[in-house]
């Protein structure tokens, strides 16, 4: 009988933490989760979508709305303290954003092949 | 999406920069694949009713997990993961949506941490084998000799109060839990010779500034190892003296500090030997 590095791992759901923003109208959604913050969207009572960022250890939530957008802004996905996602300008075209939590900045990624672009998840080590 | 409009999800690496290919396989049509940390992935499916499902997949052991958040009427997603946290949404009965973050506990399956080592010992002594292992208790354990199982050995250490001929050989031993297993190395059980000083270390006399040397002959089961001790006291290989740990000890330019009273100790992994004392004197 020969070594073995058989490993696996299951997992037991134990503990779940409904995540209802305070501003939604029956909608909330969570996209991604690091170093203790959440980001997702929640639909308020106009039928807009907005991004969250929720701190779990303080359990507040921060509304994300890219200052560009006119109408929904959703955020995706967050890797450290940079939150990736996508907003509707007023001709209704998509944009993605980059997000600096720290600064509170918002920078507006078009993909140059995109005529409507919509960014997904995001790294450390970049976009 | 494939050409039926069937969405799968994948895994790309990027060091291979090969794509695999991602079906829970309670999927009817459709399985996404949202977030990755570590070597989880989590993402959600639609079964055949048309419901949806949250998923989490092990990547090593290619295995998937359903989830479902409590209070899930027809849709449940997971879509971020970090560590052992995961977010997501579902659907209730009223047809809300809410976020969910949940913190699950990690059962993991044994993993070795120390392997058992190889023993050496003299017919009729006792031997011990020992591993440590981790995962979710309980932890049980067989030990195997010969990949046979030994009836009674089923803790982390396991004894053979006096040694004989019958008990050489390889063994080695399976740590289980409701998990998954892990199996050590194989390790060997052999009898040894206790070392025998045949030939003893004799007493010198030599002038200062001199080189003085002792040695010792021994037999028994390799491997020997040798440690000189002058007054007692074990000696380092540092200064004017060299071969502390060897079957010669040698002291070169030798002083009045260097006199005294030297012996060996020779040893295996049975038993060890002390030679006689002798004295250097140092004119």
């Amino acid at each position: 009988m020969g070594a073995s590095t058989a490993f696996s791992t299951t997992r037991e759901l134990a503990t779940y933490t409904p995540l209802n923003d305070p501003n939604e109208d029956n909608f909330t959604a969570a996209h991604g989760i690091s170093g203790g913050n959440i980001v997702g969207q929640y639909n308020d009572f106009s039928s807009i979508d907005h991004g969250f960022l929720y701190n779990v250890a303080n359990q507040t939530y921060t509304t994300l709305d890219d200052p560009d957008a006119v109408g929904s802004t959703y955020a995706n996905g967050i890797s450290g303290g940079n939150v990736v996602g996508s907003y509707q300008d007023a001709s209704q075209a998509t944009h993605g954003f980059l997000y600096d939590v720290a600064n509170q900045t918002y920078t507006t990624f078009d993909d140059p092949d995109a005529g409507n672009a919509s960014y997904q998840g995001t790294s450390a080590s970049g976009i | 999406m494939d050409a039926l409009n069937n969405t799968h999800g994948f895994l790309y690496n990027l060091g291979n920069q090969s794509f695999t290919t991602l079906d829970d396989p309670d999927a009817d049509n459709n399985t996404s694949a949202n977030g990755i940390s570590g070597g989880n992935i989590v993402g959600y499916y639609e079964d055949s009713q048309g419901d949806y499902h949250g998923f989490l997949y092990n990547v090593g052991n290619q295995s998937y997990t359903t989830f479902d958040a409590p209070g899930t009427d027809i849709s449940s997603n997971a879509n971020g993961i970090e560590g052992s946290s995961i977010v997501g949404d579902f659907r209730d009965s009223n047809s809300d949506f809410h976020g969910y973050l949940a913190t699950p506990v990690v059962s993991v399956a044994p993993t070795i941490t120390v392997q058992p080592a190889n023993v050496g010992v003299l017919v009729g002594k006792s031997a011990t084998f020992s591993v440590k292992a981790t995962g979710t208790a309980p932890l049980t354990y067989q030990w195997y000799f010969k990949s046979k199982k030994i009836s009674g050995a089923t803790k982390a250490s396991y004894t053979i109060a006096k040694v004989a001929a019958a008990n050489v050989g390889k063994y080695d031993v399976v740590v289980t839990n409701t998990h998954g297993k892990a199996t050590s190395h194989t390790v060997t059980l052999a009898i040894v010779t206790a070392p025998k000083i045949v030939t003893q270390p004799k007493a010198a006399t030599v002038n200062a500034g001199a080189t003085a040397k002792f040695t010792v002959k021994a037999t028994g089961s390799s491997p020997l190892t040798y440690q000189w001790q002058r007054n007692s006291v074990a000696l380092k290989n540092a200064g004017n003296v060299s071969g502390a740990t060897a079957a010669t000890l040698t002291i070169t330019k030798a002083t009045a500090s260097n006199a005294g009273t030297y012996r060996v100790i020779v040893k295996n992994a049975g038993a060890s030997a002390t030679s006689v004392s002798v004295k250097l004197t140092v004119k």
